[in-house]
C-alpha cells in the first residue's frame, strides 16, 4: 500500500486515498505508519506545489484530504490520550495583522488527531485574545502561526503579553511558520519555532512528557 | 556609476514606467513573478542573479522583502540598494505592512497577468474538482477576506483591467472597488534618490530584517541558517 497511498495523495485523489486508509485500518496497520506515508505524500505535494506544478488551490485540497483522514474514527492515537483525558491542551491563532492560515489549519489537526485539545482563536488574533484564552483554558501550550514579515513583530508582542499576565512558567510558546528561523524566533522569545507541523507536533509531545 | 536592475516581473509595468519617467537605461534582469511562491526559491535565484558579476557599482533590488526573501542575500562586487518594504502591495500603495487593509485582495495588472493568479487558481479548481469542491476550496482560501480591490498603479489602462477583476470578485464573492497606487517608490530607486526609503548595503553585507525598519525587529541582525 506504501506506495499506493503516497501516490494517491499526491496526486489529491480524495477517494483513493480515503479507500486505502479505511482497507489498512480494518487490517490492523499502525496508525503511525498510516501516518508517515501520509506526510510524505503531503511533502509530495508541497514540493511539486515549490515548483509551480500545483496551484495553491491544490495545497489546500492537499490540507481538505489530510483533515479527512485524521477526522476517521480509527486514525485518533488513543493511544497517547491518558484515560479521557486529552494528551494536552493547545492554544492556537494566526497573530495580529496575518490572515494566513493554511499552515496553523494542518498543524492543529495533527495535534488534534494525536490527542490534543485544540483552541484555535482564528486569524488575525490581538495578543490580549491569546492571554485571555490561555487564563480560561489553561493549555500547556501556546502555538503562534504566521507568514507575513509583520508577524514577527505581533509574535513577539504576544509572547511579551504572556510574560506580562505572568503566565509564561505554566506555558511552552511554539511559533510556526515557512519566514521563521532561529534568529527570529530568538527575537520572538518563543520556546521553540518550527517550518514543518510534524515536528512541531514532535515538539509539543516532548513538553507534555516532561510535564509529566 | 553604473548600475544594474534585478527585478519581479509581477512589477513589470510600473517599473517600465518608472523607468521611462526617470529616464533611467540602466539594464534589468527580470525573475519571474511566480518565484513568489516560494520564499527560499526566490532567495536563492536571487543570490544566483547576484553572484553574476557585471561590473556594476550598484544593484538595485526592485522588490520587497517577500516574506523574508530577501533576508540573507549578499554581494561580494557591488553594493545592493533595497526598498524598505515588505512587498509590491506596499510598495504600490506606500503604506506600511500593518497599514494595508486586512480583509483585501490585491490586483494589478502584473499579478493578473502571473501564471497562476487568483482567476487561474478558480477555473484550474472548477475544471479538476468541479463546482462543489471548488467552493469548498475557496472557502478556505478566503474565508477571512472581503474585498478585492485592483491597484490603480498609472501602469496600465484600467479599462482593460477592471470588467475581468469584477467577474472574478463576483465568482469569489469579494466586494470589488479600485485603489490608486503609485509608483514613486520605483522611481526614486531608478532615480538613485535614495533616501530613507532604501537600505544600502555593503559589500560582503547581508541583508537583515533590521533593514526593513519593521517595528520592533531592528535587533535581528545574522541570519546565517537562513541560506
Ligand atoms: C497561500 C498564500 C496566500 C493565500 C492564503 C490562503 C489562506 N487561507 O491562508 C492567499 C492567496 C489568500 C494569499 C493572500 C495574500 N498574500 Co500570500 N502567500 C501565500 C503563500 C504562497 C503560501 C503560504 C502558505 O500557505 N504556505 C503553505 C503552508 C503549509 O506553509 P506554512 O504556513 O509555513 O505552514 C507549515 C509550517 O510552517 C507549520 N506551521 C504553520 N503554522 C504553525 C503553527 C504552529 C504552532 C506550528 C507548530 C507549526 C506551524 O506547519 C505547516 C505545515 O508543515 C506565501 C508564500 C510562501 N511560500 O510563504 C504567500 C505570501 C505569504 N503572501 C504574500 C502576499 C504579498 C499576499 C497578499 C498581500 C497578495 C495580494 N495580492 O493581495 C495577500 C494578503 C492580503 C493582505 N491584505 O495582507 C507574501 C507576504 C509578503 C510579506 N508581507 O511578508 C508572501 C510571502 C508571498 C511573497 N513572496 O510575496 N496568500
Amino acid at each position: 500500500m506504501n506506495e499506493l497511498l503516497v501516490k494517491a495523495i499526491t496526486e489529491l485523489n480524495e477517494d483513493k486515498v480515503l479507500k486505502i486508509v479505511k482497507s489498512e485500518l480494518e487490517k490492523g496497520t499502525d496508525i503511525n505508519e498510516i501516518l508517515y506515508l501520509l506526510q510524505q505524500g503531503m511533502d509530495k505535494v508541497g514540493d511539486l506545489y515549490e515548483e509551480c506544478e500545483y496551484f495553491i488551490a491544490d495545497l489546500i485540497m492537499a490540507g481538505i484530504i489530510f483533515r479527512e483522514v485524521l477526522e476517521l474514527e480509527d486514525m485518533r492515537f488513543n493511544g497517547d490520550y491518558v484515560g479521557d483525558k486529552p494528551l494536552g491542551k493547545i492554544v492556537i491563532g494566526t497573530v495580529k495583522g496575518d490572515l494566513h492560515d493554511i499552515g496553523k489549519d494542518i498543524f492543529l489537526n495533527l495535534a488534534r488527531s494525536a490527542g490534543f485539545q485544540i483552541y484555535d482563536l482564528g486569524v488575525d488574533v490581538e495578543p490580549e485574545k491569546f492571554v485571555e484564552k490561555l487564563r480560561e483554558t489553561e493549555a500547556e501550550v501556546l502555538g503562534l502561526s504566521g507568514v507575513l514579515s509583520l508577524a514577527i513583530p505581533s509574535m513577539k508582542q504576544t509572547v511579551d503579553a504572556v510574560r506580562n499576565a505572568g503566565l509564561k512558567q505554566n506555558v511552552k510558546i511554539i511559533a510556526g511558520g515557512n519566514l521563521l528561523n532561529s534568529d527570529t524566533a530568538g527575537h520572538i522569545g518563543a520556546d521553540s519555532f518550527t517550518n514543518n507541523a510534524m515536528e512541531g507536533l514532535k515538539i509539543c509531545k516532548s513538553w507534555i512528557k516532561n510535564d509529566r | 556609476m553604473k548600475n544594474i536592475i534585478i527585478a519581479c516581473d509581477t512589477l513589470k509595468y510600473e517599473i517600465l514606467v518608472a523607468k521611462d519617467k526617470t529616464n533611467n537605461s540602466d539594464e534589468i534582469i527580470w525573475l519571474d513573478g511566480m518565484l513568489h511562491m516560494d520564499t527560499d526559491r526566490l532567495r536563492t535565484e536571487l543570490q544566483k542573479e547576484i553572484d553574476i558579476d557585471r561590473g556594476c557599482d550598484h544593484i538595485l533590488l526592485a522588490y520587497g522583502n517577500c516574506g523574508n526573501a530577501l533576508v540573507g542575500l549578499n554581494c561580494s562586487h557591488a553594493k545592493m540598494v533595497v526598498p524598505k518594504t515588505a512587498d509590491c502591495i506596499s510598495m504600490l500603495l506606500n503604506k506600511k505592512e500593518d497599514e494595508i487593509s486586512r480583509d483585501t485582495y490585491f490586483l494589478t495588472r502584473g499579478w493578473i497577468e502571473l501564471e497562476k493568479n487568483i482567476v487561474r487558481e478558480y477555473s484550474h479548481c472548477q475544471e479538476k474538482y468541479g463546482d462543489e469542491k471548488t467552493k469548498q476550496i475557496f472557502k478556505v482560501m478566503l474565508n477571512n477576506y472581503r474585498n478585492l480591490m485592483l491597484i490603480d498603479s498609472g501602469a496600465y489602462d484600467l479599462n482593460d483591467y477592471t470588467a475581468l477583476s469584477k467577474e472574478i470578485a463576483k465568482k469569489i464573492n469579494l466586494n470589488f472597488s479600485i485603489k490608486k497606487g503609485e509608483t514613486t517608490m520605483l522611481e526614486k530607486l531608478f532615480a538613485n534618490d535614495w533616501g530613507n526609503d532604501f537600505a544600502i548595503i555593503e559589500k560582503d553585507k547581508q541583508i537583515t530584517m533590521a533593514d526593513f525598519e519593521l517595528d520592533n525587529v531592528s535587533i535581528i541582525n545574522c541570519v546565517s541558517n537562513l541560506m
